[in-house]
């Protein structure tokens, strides 16, 4: 099954870029420019395996989406993209499963290891009982 | 001696009476034949006299008031404060008050008759009767009719000051001498003392580090002390008595103040007085106190110069500035982040859909009829490859910059840790390159970079962020230095050198070199030869703080053989951060 991934960022061109190579990675990707269209979108049905996640958003912040989104659908695992190279993971994150190792800097260079961490996430979901 | 003698005795003491009384008219009147009652009653220290000569000179004393009866003059004489002792003219002694005795230890009668030197000591003692001599044969005056302070000799054999006056008195050829000895020894006390507590607190005043002038309420100086002069160099013996605004016209506008701190009798303050001197501008905090004692009105103005203070001041208003800069340059590297991803990731998409590894690439190319071997060849052909290759390596250079501004500016609060200098070189070397402010003014990337870095150097102690910034001020001086030359291609050679425990770190550049006598004054704030606006004047005064205050090292600059300058940072390499 395609991996179905929402990507939260409110840069349609970064949100694009990462679109093309997840596809090209065989992923189903659905973008939302704020927290609060992704909450909407998840409460009219979507369904999503993983989502990305920027932190600094109009409106709602990343993380407080991200919180949301775990209450809506807990089965969702996340991925934070950011430009913040000081950012410390509150421990709501923590609380949630997120590790430092979720955390991707912008710009990225090579989109590949975000790619593999999504598939990783996939995994640890899927063996989860 | 008969009552001659005598008489003219009470003639003298007719003057001291006039004396005690402020009458200046001073026994000019002839005696008269007038009699009274036998003197040597009168005066036990008296000489036996004749009555019938010694019977004209009372009658003064009862011309003055009749109430002056002998009987008062002879008490007044011999309770009299001050010694009075009467000599004839071989300097003999005939008559000593117990005032005297009392001050030069002998009965009168131990002292009668002998010659008066014997009170004296060396040179007086000798002397004396020269004196004397020459006065009766020259009327060359030493003492007599004007009176000084001269030394006594006690019976003891110790001496004390005195206050002598000597009056002469004259009848037909008979003198006699009346003097009158005033103790000095209290009254020079206290004038010793007046003298040491006046310097004592002299020195209090000149010690001061402020400039205190005393004026009355005319602006006239009363008062000058050390600091004053120094910073005038107007000693104050030239000072007193002068406007003190014609002495330190800089502070013309505080004679209001003068007049407004007596009026209201209180201090008025002026802060940061603001002074042109030359090619710069002092500060001064001045007070001035009102000065009211006994009548005089004045006031004391105290100035301090506040200078470095001020500019410490802005100093660190300027390091908030640069620092709020870096708070900025940190919130703009989040934002550039953000369209450097687009670049970036947009970059990798088309190498890989441009890629014969993706094998959707060949399905979409089929699905449009296309060979995508031949897609590929022309891509190739036009150089398209090239162009992303070079847009992806520019954007990831990019964020290298912005990477490493971050660090600069998060830094900023680390404390001390071992440093490699060669490395931090380089990382500024990497900054000053995308210096955009000062690209405006010079091309750093034509500037050829020499490298001597020492091996061996040891990582050393520091904090990074304020060595870099040193090492950051250094190199944009030195490349502001060589932008103005055209004639000969710029260089900055970086040179470390281990010395002893000290990391020695030169920065050379061949710009045009610092004048000789400007050299000692780089490191001044708010020194600065560029043009207005190229350089806040501070980036140096900084470095200096940074290097010599919180790492305790120095920072000295040299002339280059052949031109240029060479800054030349010595840090100790176990530093520890300034408390």
């Amino acid at each position: 099954m395609n991996l179905r991934v929402l990507v939260v960022d409110d840069e349609p061109f970064v949100a694009e870029t990462l679109r093309a190579f997840l596809e090209d990675e065989g992923m189903q990707v659905r973008i939302e420019p704020s927290g609060e269209a992704a909450l909407a979108a998840v409460q009219s049905g979507a369904a999503f395996d993983a989502c990305i996640m920027d932190l600094r958003l109009p409106g709602m912040d990343g993380d407080v989406a991200a919180q949301e989104l775990h209450r809506l659908c807990p089965g969702l695992r996340f991925l934070f993209h950011t430009g913040s190279t000081d950012y410390v993971l509150p421990a709501a994150l923590r609380a949630i499963g997120i590790r430092k190792s979720h955390l991707f800097r912008k710009p990225l260079a090579d989109m590949a290891p975000l790619a593999k961490a999504l598939h990783a996430l996939h995994g640890a979901s899927t063996r989860e009982p | 001696m008969g009552g001659v003698t005598a008489r003219r005795l009470l003639l003298s003491f007719d003057r001291t009476v006039r004396m005690i009384f402020n009458d200046s008219s001073g026994g000019a009147e002839r005696p008269s034949r007038e009699r009274d009652g036998a003197l040597s009653n009168l005066f036990p220290g008296i000489a036996a006299t004749d009555p019938a000569e010694r019977a004209d000179f009372m009658d003064i004393a009862h011309k003055q008031d009749a109430s002056f009866d002998s009987t008062l003059l002879r008490a007044m004489v011999m309770n009299a404060v001050d010694g009075i002792i009467a000599i004839d003219t071989h300097g003999q002694v005939r008559m000593m008050n117990p005032a005297a005795e009392r001050l030069f230890g002998y009965a009168a009668a131990e002292v009668l008759g002998q010659n008066v030197s014997m009170l004296m000591p060396e040179p007086y003692h000798s002397e004396h009767d020269t004196y004397l001599r020459t006065y009766l044969e020259t009327g060359t005056r030493k003492i007599i009719g004007i009176g000084r302070e001269v030394e006594g000799r006690r019976k003891e054999g110790t001496t004390f000051p005195m206050y002598l006056s000597v009056a002469e008195v004259r009848d037909g050829d008979d003198i006699l001498f009346a003097g009158i000895v005033h103790d000095l020894t209290e009254h020079n006390q206290a004038a010793q003392e007046m003298q040491r507590m006046r310097s004592y607190l002299k020195n209090i005043i000149d010690s001061m580090p402020s400039m205190l002038v005393g004026v009355d309420i005319n602006g006239r100086v009363t008062e000058w002390n050390y600091e004053a002069e120094h910073e005038t160099g107007v000693p104050s013996r030239d000072a007193l008595g002068r406007s003190f605004v014609e002495l330190l016209p800089q502070l013309a506008a505080l004679q209001e103040k003068v007049h407004e701190a007596v009026r209201l009798r209180r201090s008025v303050r002026t802060e940061r007085l603001a002074v042109e001197e030359g090619d710069q501008v002092r500060y001064s905090d001045v007070v001035v106190y009102p000065l009211i004692a006994n009548g005089t009105v004045g006031a004391v103005i105290r100035v301090d110069d506040v200078t470095n203070r001020v500019r410490i001041e802005q100093m660190m208003v300027q390091t908030e500035k640069m620092m709020s800069v870096g708070g900025l340059a940190a919130g703009m590297a989040h934002e550039i982040n953000n369209p450097l991803s687009g670049i970036l990731q947009g970059c990798q998409n088309l190498s890989r859909r441009l890629s014969v590894d993706l094998p959707a690439n060949q399905v979409v190319a089929e699905e449009l009829g296309l060979d995508f071997g031949r897609v590929r060849d022309y891509l190739e052909k036009r150089g398209i490859f090239d162009f992303v290759h070079g847009m992806h390596a520019a954007a990831l250079r990019a964020s290298g910059i912005v990477a490493d501004m971050l660090a600069f500016s998060r830094r900023s609060n680390a404390g001390f840790a071992p440093v490699r200098i060669a490395e931090s070189l380089e990382t500024v070397l990497r900054l000053a390159d995308s210096d955009y402010d000062l690209k405006k003014k010079y091309d750093f990337r034509r500037i050829e970079v020499v490298r001597d870095y020492d091996l061996e150097l040891p990582p050393v102690h520091c904090n990074r962020t304020e060595i870099e910034q040193v090492f950051l001020n250094v190199i944009k001086n030195a490349a502001q230095a060589l932008a103005g030359q055209a004639a000969r291609a710029g260089r900055i050679t970086l040179r470390t050198h281990k010395e002893k425990d000290v990391a020695r770190i030169e920065i050379a550049d061949n710009g045009p070199g610092i004048d000789e006598n400007l050299r000692g004054r780089v490191f001044e704030p708010f020194f600065t030869t560029k043009p207005v606006g190229v350089g806040t004047g501070l980036g140096l005064s900084v470095s200096y703080f940074i290097v010599t205050e919180r790492h305790h090292g120095s920072i000295t600059v040299e002339p280059v053989p052949g031109g240029g300058s060479c800054f030349v940072i010595r840090l100790p390499l176990s530093g520890e951060a300034a408390p």
